[in-house]
Order: structure tokens, then C-alpha cells, then sequence
């Protein structure tokens, strides 16, 4: 591989990221244009990854090194599924920078953040889906989040986007842990953090069966998180107060699919897992049922549209847990399927919202007579939503059919069968609903009030939607990209065709029973007024997990209140009472062999010693009975002097002096001190009994614990001491006899240097303190 | 006389640490002091029972003198202890002086 398609690849992924600055170039005519300067970016990455893709051939590893003491690496697996998803992210990204370009406000001075923002999402997405390295993926996931809870944050002044944005990172981020480790786990078992070989490894991973399935557990976890399933469904719903560019991005194309991709990529590993299938079909299908339920039971267009979208996750996570140990089929067109006219949908959603000013569908309505292309677009679009015949909603819903019709007889079967037949009767009411915005009499609005969208809005919109007609009706085609794109162990090695007729089958009777009754069930409810559709705020897991967060916080709250007190005091006493007992627990065991013997062999005893001994501690004593401070003092310099004296009966001469000179000034200093000081407030200083207990019992631990230490440590040594070496080396490589000075100056002068900077400081502390506002020293 | 070291070095943490506790500032200053004190005997203490042993001078003829390392790094410890003190020392009186023209 040449150094130029080395770099190429990593650039490819940057490319957005490193555009953003561009943006933020104080120049009108940039700013103008800036939603379809935006779109390049995309556009221009798919090329470079299509042409590395193209010029080497797929399956490939592009490998570059970038932290080799852990693993990570710039390592990049190209192959079907990374360059499927490539391609709609990129596809789907291009398409919603143009529309952004229109949907925004002109010439708003925060338009250039978000195009920064969705540059930077859109790296984040290929870095994922690209990521060979485990490291690198589990860090371009984290970015996505970071991403979408910027985008989702963007109109940060409102209560709805902060609380959609942090409901996003917090479920997302917490999923995302579980992946973390799951991945973790999945290298050190595996011995490598390259996913292309552990996809080699993967048909001799089932001995580790155990592990296995915990790291299957942890993986789907955080697919479940980010692609919104039951129970972690309720961020998408919330992430809605997005700008509408950014849901039909994010919350239909791409981030959600990142769970998807994750199944996807993992498929050949886990596929063969007995419990693969039962988490994934469960999961799936819960989420569908309620994602289409709730679709219906909403008169908010985008969280209709949101509900959908989780449904449709759903079916497609049930899709990959019906999938055999040969793999699955159809994946790709299923995902295509979706993407393409949920984005439309959410496109054309946008145009209705910013005509009508409003989300709630009740006071929506004919806006066809104004918006024509973008109307079209939703119908092919709702088309495909609902299953028409023509478009590849219809295909889709076939296929999904026709694989729960021939999984070998179970009595599950049944139930899953019901399931989708619940979901998909939603989905096609859910579709009519949406369609009532576009006809009917104009609603809220008169006729001259109105302000037509422009064409450049409409555009994307119907270049999404017609995807799905073009596709609908030649499948074929569709099947020809997604064969060049078959992975192995994730697709049946033969492609299998698709068409449009296949003759009276079940699926086609389902298909036909399906839209039937959700029509019937529609035209009820819109002869209703659609009044039965109202879901209580309470049966909504959205409103669970605020009451949690509040919950959280108001524990939190308590605790803080309880902890935090106004005098440092208490703090110390915390603290220091925390690392006594801890050392204390530590200590305990030891007690009886390794410490008490000592503490009672009193083999060298000295009178000198002893007495020295007791003269101190009386001293110190004193230190605490003392009434006065000079008396304190008095008691505290006859401890320095004791001690210079105790240095002396341990043969240290320098230490005496050194410490006989400084016990004299420090006492000069405190002198001075206290001639000065002002009476200092005791009112409010006096101790309760609880507190002076308290104190006892923290400094008399400190104290056995000190002295169990010494016990220890010096009678229990397991290393050699250096000393000898100080003691053998002073006169021959240091040339004095006196081993302190030399250790001091020679051995360790740097140490000494830094004692020497230490004085200087405290000195220069010391003059600022005393000079404050502006008086002397000597005052 | 090791022993005895070790005890006297748990009275001083002792009476030290409870003199820190208290919520008077120049008892803290006390308290620091006798700390000092006490975290010096405890690295001195590391060298064990100096008895039957000579200072370290390195003579000839002079063949077991106590540990120099522990001295070393008392001697070092002294004098940054005496530059905290002496900063903690005008530090409360600052805040005192403070406090009270206010």
C-alpha cells in the first residue's frame, strides 16, 4: 500500500472535522453559502473512501500507528458493511446539509456552529463504522455521542433541548460503558484489539462460551443504547427538540444505526450464540410494538416520526436475531429502506413545522397546494413507511414476512407474527396521520398569511424519497450494490433476487391485510378527530427516567447538605478521621505477630533514652493542658530543645544543631506573633463533648497507629537498606567523612536545591503576607 | 531505647494532631510544631536503636555507625519544616489582623 493511500484514508475521515474552521472565516459570501459548502464535505470523503475502497479492493486493512503501547492504532477495516454505512452517512449527509442550508434561518450568526457540529458528527460516524482497532472504535462512538449532544443542545436556550441533550448522553454514555467493557473483555480473550482478527478468530471463540456470552450481553447493550431499544428507547422521543435537520440526520440515518451496524459487524461472532437469537428477537420485538403503539398515540409530528423510527429499529433488530448460523439476507435494503424515507419524512416534517409554526398534527393541514414536491416526496415516503406496493417499504415488509413465516415452527412463532402485525398496522396508521398535514382545508393559517417553502427545501426531500420509488421499483438494482457489498459469515454466501411480483403468497395477503385494516382503523379515527390518540404523559418511560434524574439529584443534594459543614476543621477531621480508620483496618490483622512482640522488648533500654523520653511526651502533654499561650509556647520550645537533645542520644550531631538553631528562631517568631496578635475570637470556639471525643479518638489513633508503623517496619524489613552504599562510597567518591554532609551535598544536591528554592518561596510568601496593603515590615 | 522511640513518636502524633483539630488557629500553629517534631523522630526512627553504634564519620577504625540516610533526610525536613512554620506563622496573623480591623 503507497504512503499516499496510507494517510488517504484517515484524511478521508477527517476531512469534515478539518473543514470547521473554514466556517468560522468572517466572510459574507461563505456565510451565505454555508449549508452547501457544508454538503462537499461528505461528498468529498465518500469519494476518497469509494476510490481507496475501488483502487485496493475489499475486504482491506488500512493501518496506521498511533498509540502502539496500548493497541490503538489508525487501523481501518474497509469492507461491506463499513463502506454500506460510509456511503448512506455520507449520502444522507450531504442531503441534509443542503437542506439545512435552506431550513435555518439566513445569515444567523450561530448557523456557522451547527454546520461545525454536524462536520464534526459526521467524522465521528465514519470513524466508527471504519474502525478497525477496538480503541478507535470505542473512541469514535464516544464522539458521536459528544456530537449528537451538541446538535441535539443547539437551541440551548430552551428547557426541552438541554434536557433531550443530557437525557441522550447520559443513556447513550452509560450503554456505551457497557460496550466498553464488553469490548475490552473481547480483546484480552482474544489477544488482539484488531476487529478483523478476532472476525478470523471468531469460529474458535465458542470455547470460551461463558465469557462469550457476557461479552455478547455488554456489546448488544450499548447497540440497544444507541439504536434505541426497549428500555432505552426514550431518548429518541426527547432528542426530538432538535432542530428538524438534525433529527431527520441523526435520529433516522445515522446515529441510531449505529446499534444496527454494531449487530452487524458483531453477527459473524456472536450469530451462533444460543442466546444471540432470544435477546435479539425479544428486544426487537418489544421495541417495535411499542415504538408503533406509541407512533399512533401522539399528535407531535416528530415524535410520531421518532416513535416510528424506534419501531422500525426494532424490526430490524428482530430481523438479525431471525437471521440462521448462515447469515442473514436483505439487510442492507432493509436499513436503505429506512433511511432513505424516514429522512424524507423527517425533511418534509421540517417544511410543515416551519410553515406552520407548530408540532402538533391537530392544527396541520393542507399544505399540498404550497408545497407540492415536498407532498409528493411524503407520499412515496409514507408509501414506503406503510409498505406500498412500488415502493422498498413493500419489498422490506415482504421479506421481514416472509422470514418469520418460514422460521422453522416454534410456538413463539405465533406471538412474533402477531407482534408484527400489531407494529405494522401502526406504522400504516401512524403514515396516513402523518399524510393529514399535507390535505384537507388549510388549518391555522389563512391563505395570504402563508409563506410558501422554497424550492431548495424541497429538493433533498424528494431526492430521498425518490430513492425509495427507484429502488422499490427495480430491487434489482438495489440487490446489485448490496452483493458487491456481502460480507462473509454476515450474508448467505449467493445473493438471492428480489422483484416486486412473486405471485399470490402469504406475505403478499398479509401484506394486503395489513394496509386494509389500517386504513379502516385510520378513517375511524380521523372520523373521530383523531381524540382517541392522546397518551397520559404518565404511561411514558421519558417521564420514568426524569423522575429518576430528579430523584438522583435529590439524594445527592441531601447528602452534599449532610456532608459540607462552614469551619475547615470539620473537613480535617474527616479526612483525617477516614485515613485513620482505614489504616487502623489495615493494621489490625497485623497486631498480634508482627507488631505487639515488639512493642514490649525492651532489650536496649537506656536511661538517658528513657528519661529524655518521658521529659518530651511530658512536654508535649503540657502542650495540650496549657491554659495560655505563652504557656503552650513555653511548653512546645521545651519539646524542640528535648528533642535536639534526643537527636544527640541517636549520634546525630548536625540534626541537634540544625534544630537547636531553628527551635530558637521559630520561638522568636511565635513570640512575635503572639505580642502582635489581635485577641483572637474564642466565643464561638468552645468544643461540645461529642466533638472532643471525637478528636481524642482520631489523635490517639493517629498516635498507634505512628508508633505501630515503627514497630513494623523496622523489625519486620524485607529490603536491604541503601545506607551501606552511603557509608562506603562518602570518603572514596565523595571525599568527606561525614556520611550526612556528603548525602547532602554530593549524593543528593538536587534535593538540597529544592529544600534551598522551598525557603526562598516561603520567604517570599512570608514578605507578601507582611506587606499587604501597603505597610511595612517593621509596622 | 528503639521502643521507647516508637511510643514517644505515637504521643507526640498524638498530641499534635489533636492540637490541629482544635478551631483556633494559633492552636494549629502548635500543633503543626509538634508535628514536625514528630514526623522527624518517625524517619529517624527507620535507622533503629543507635546504641553500641558511632556517629556516621567515616574514621578509619570505625567500623558501625548509624544510618546517615535518616539524618540526611531529617536535616532537609528541619528546614523546610521551620519555612512552613514561619509562613503558616504570618499567614495567621495576617488572618487574625484581618479579621479583627474589620
Amino acid at each position: 500500500m503507497g504512503i499516499i493511500s496510507k494517510y488517504a484514508l484517515l484524511l478521508g475521515i477527517l476531512l469534515p472535522t478539518l473543514l470547521i474552521p473554514f466556517f468560522f472565516i468572517p466572510s459574507k459570501s461563505i456565510k451565505k453559502y454555508a449549508g452547501l459548502l457544508a454538503m462537499m464535505a461528505p461528498l468529498a470523503s465518500l469519494g476518497i473512501i469509494l476510490s481507496i475502497a475501488n483502487k485496493v479492493g475489499i475486504p482491506q486493512v488500512n493501518f496506521v500507528n498511533w498509540i502502539p503501547e496500548l493497541g490503538i492504532h489508525f487501523s481501518f477495516l474497509i469492507d461491506g458493511i463499513s463502506l454500506f454505512f460510509s456511503i448512506t452517512t455520507c449520502m444522507m449527509g450531504a442531503l441534509v446539509c443542503a437542506y439545512s442550508h435552506y431550513y435555518l434561518p439566513k445569515s444567523s450568526p450561530k448557523n456557522s456552529r451547527f454546520y461545525a457540529y454536524l462536520l464534526f458528527f459526521i467524522t465521528a460516524m465514519l470513524g466508527t463504522v471504519l474502525s478497525n482497532n477496538i480503541g478507535l472504535l470505542i473512541v469514535f462512538w464516544e464522539l458521536t455521542a459528544i456530537a449528537s449532544f451538541l446538535l441535539i443542545g443547539f437551541k440551548s436556550s430552551k428547557e426541552g433541548s438541554q434536557k433531550g441533550a443530557l437525557a441522550t448522553l447520559i443513556t447513550t454514555g452509560f450503554t456505551g460503558l457497557c460496550m466498553l467493557v464488553g469490548l475490552i473483555l473481547l480483546s484480552i480473550l482474544t489477544g488482539t484489539s484488531e476487529l478483523s482478527e478476532v472476525l478470523i478468530l471468531a469460529p474458535t471463540l465458542t470455547q470460551i462460551q461463558p465469557y462469550l456470552t457476557t461479552i455478547m450481553v455488554l456489546i448488544l447493550i450499548g447497540a440497544f443504547g444507541k439504536s434505541a431499544q426497549f428500555p432505552f428507547y426514550f431518548w429518541l422521543p426527547k432528542a426530538m427538540s432538535a432542530p428538524t435537520p438534525v433529527s431527520a440526520y441523526l435520529h433516522s440515518a445515522a446515529m441510531v444505526k449505529l446499534g444496527i451496524f454494531l449487530i452487524a459487524r458483531f453477527y459473524p461472532i456472536f450469530g451462533g450464540n444460543s442466546l444471540w437469537a432470544p435477546i435479539l428477537i425479544t428486544i426487537g420485538v418489544i421495541t417495535m410494538v411499542i415504538g408503533a403503539v406509541y407512533a399512533v398515540m401522539t399528535h407531535d409530528i416528530k415524535e410520531l416520526l421518532a416513535y416510528s423510527t424506534v419501531s422500525q429499529l426494532g424490526a430490524l433488530v428482530m430481523s438479525y436475531g431471525l437471521g440462521t448460523t448462515y447469515g442473514v439476507e436483505h439487510d442492507f435494503y432493509q436499513i436503505l429502506n429506512h433511511i432513505f424515507y424516514k429522512g424524507a419524512l423527517f425533511m418534509a416534517a421540517g417544511v410543515a413545522i416551519h410553515t406552520f409554526d407548530t408540532q402538533d398534527l391537530r392544527k396541520m393541514g393542507g399544505l399540498f397546494k404550497f408545497a407540492p414536491i415536498a407532498g409528493i416526496a411524503a407520499v412515496i415516503s409514507v408509501g414506503a413507511m406503510i409498505g406500498f406496493p412500488g415502493t422498498t417499504g413493500f419489498i422490506s415488509k415482504e421479506l421481514l414476512l416472509h422470514t418469520i413465516l418460514t422460521i422453522p415452527t416454534q410456538k413463539e412463532n405465533g406471538i412474533i407474527l402477531a407482534a408484527m402485525l400489531v407494529a405494522a398496522i401502526g406504522l400504516v396508521i401512524a403514515g396516513i396521520r402523518f399524510l393529514t398535514l399535507f390535505f384537507g382545508n388549510l388549518k391555522g393559517l389563512s391563505e395570504e398569511h402563508i409563506d410558501p417553502p422554497s424550492m431548495g427545501i424541497q429538493l433533498p426531500i424528494i431526492i430521498a424519497a425518490s430513492f425509495s420509488l427507484i429502488f422499490g421499483l427495480f430491487p434489482q438494482d438495489a440487490v446489485f450494490w448490496c452483493d458487491y457489498l456481502r460480507v462473509a459469515g454476515l450474508h448467505y454466501p449467493s445473493p438471492a433476487s428480489l422483484s416486486i411480483w412473486q405471485g399470490i403468497t402469504n406475505p403478499l395477503i398479509l401484506s394486503g391485510g395489513i394496509l386494509t385494516v389500517g386504513a379502516g382503523i385510520s378513517w375511524v379515527l380521523y372520523k373521530r378527530k383523531w381524540v382517541d390518540c392522546t397518551l397520559p404523559e404518565t404511561a411514558k418511560l421519558e417521564t420514568k427516567f426524569d423522575h429518576l434524574l430528579n430523584t438522583i439529584q435529590k439524594i445527592s443534594t441531601a447528602i452534599t447538605a449532610g456532608v459540607k459543614t462552614d469551619h475547615s476543621p470539620d473537613y480535617l477531621m474527616i479526612i483525617l478521621g477516614f485515613i485513620a480508620g482505614l489504616l487502623l483496618l489495615i493494621l489490625l490483622p497485623l497486631f498480634p505477630e508482627l507488631i505487639l512482640p515488639f512493642l514490649f522488648k525492651m532489650d536496649d533500654t537506656n536511661t538517658l533514652g528513657s528519661l529524655t523520653a518521658i521529659l518530651i511526651g511530658g512536654a508535649a502533654i503540657a502542650t495540650l493542658i496549657a491554659k495560655t499561650n505563652i504557656n503552650k509556647l513555653i511548653a512546645i520550645s521545651v519539646v524542640g530543645a528535648l528533642i535536639s537533645f534526643y537527636f544527640l542520644l541517636y549520634h546525630a550531631p548536625d540534626l541537634a544543631l540544625t534544630n537547636l538553631m531553628i527551635e530558637a528562631i521559630g520561638v522568636v517568631l511565635m513570640v512575635l506573633l503572639l505580642i502582635r496578635l489581635p485577641k483572637e475570637d474564642t466565643s464561638q470556639k468552645v468544643d461540645g463533648t461529642l466533638r472532643k471525643t471525637a478528636n481524642i479518638t482520631i489523635a490517639s489513633t493517629i498516635g498507634v497507629i505512628a508508633t505501630s508503623l515503627i514497630l513494623l517496619m523496622t523489625n519486620n524489613q524485607v529490603l536491604d537498606s541503601i545506607s551501606g552504599y552511603f557509608i562506603e562510597a562518602t570518603v572514596p567518591l565523595a571525599g568527606g567523612s561525614n556520611a550526612v554532609n556528603t548525602i547532602l551535598v554530593d549524593f543528593r544536591g538536587f534535593d538540597t536545591m529544592g529544600e534551598i528554592s522551598v525557603l526562598v518561596i516561603a520567604a517570599i510568601g512570608v514578605i507578601g503576607l507582611l506587606w499587604k496593603k501597603g505597610g511595612s515590615i517593621n509596622q | 531505647m528503639h521502643t521507647i522511640t516508637a511510643i514517644l513518636v505515637g504521643l507526640l502524633f498524638g498530641c499534635a494532631i489533636y492540637l490541629i483539630l482544635q478551631r483556633s488557629f494559633i492552636k494549629l500553629v502548635f500543633g503543626f510544631g509538634l508535628l514536625t517534631h514528630a514526623v522527624n523522630l518517625f524517619i529517624l526512627s527507620m535507622s533503629k536503636s543507635p546504641l553500641g553504634k558511632s556517629a556516621p564519620i567515616i574514621t578509619p577504625g570505625n567500623l558501625v555507625s548509624v544510618d546517615p540516610l535518616p539524618q540526611a533526610l531529617i536535616l532537609t525536613a528541619i528546614v523546610i519544616g521551620f519555612g512552613v512554620t514561619a509562613y503558616m506563622i504570618t499567614l495567621v496573623y495576617r488572618i487574625l489582623k484581618d479579621a479583627h480591623d474589620q
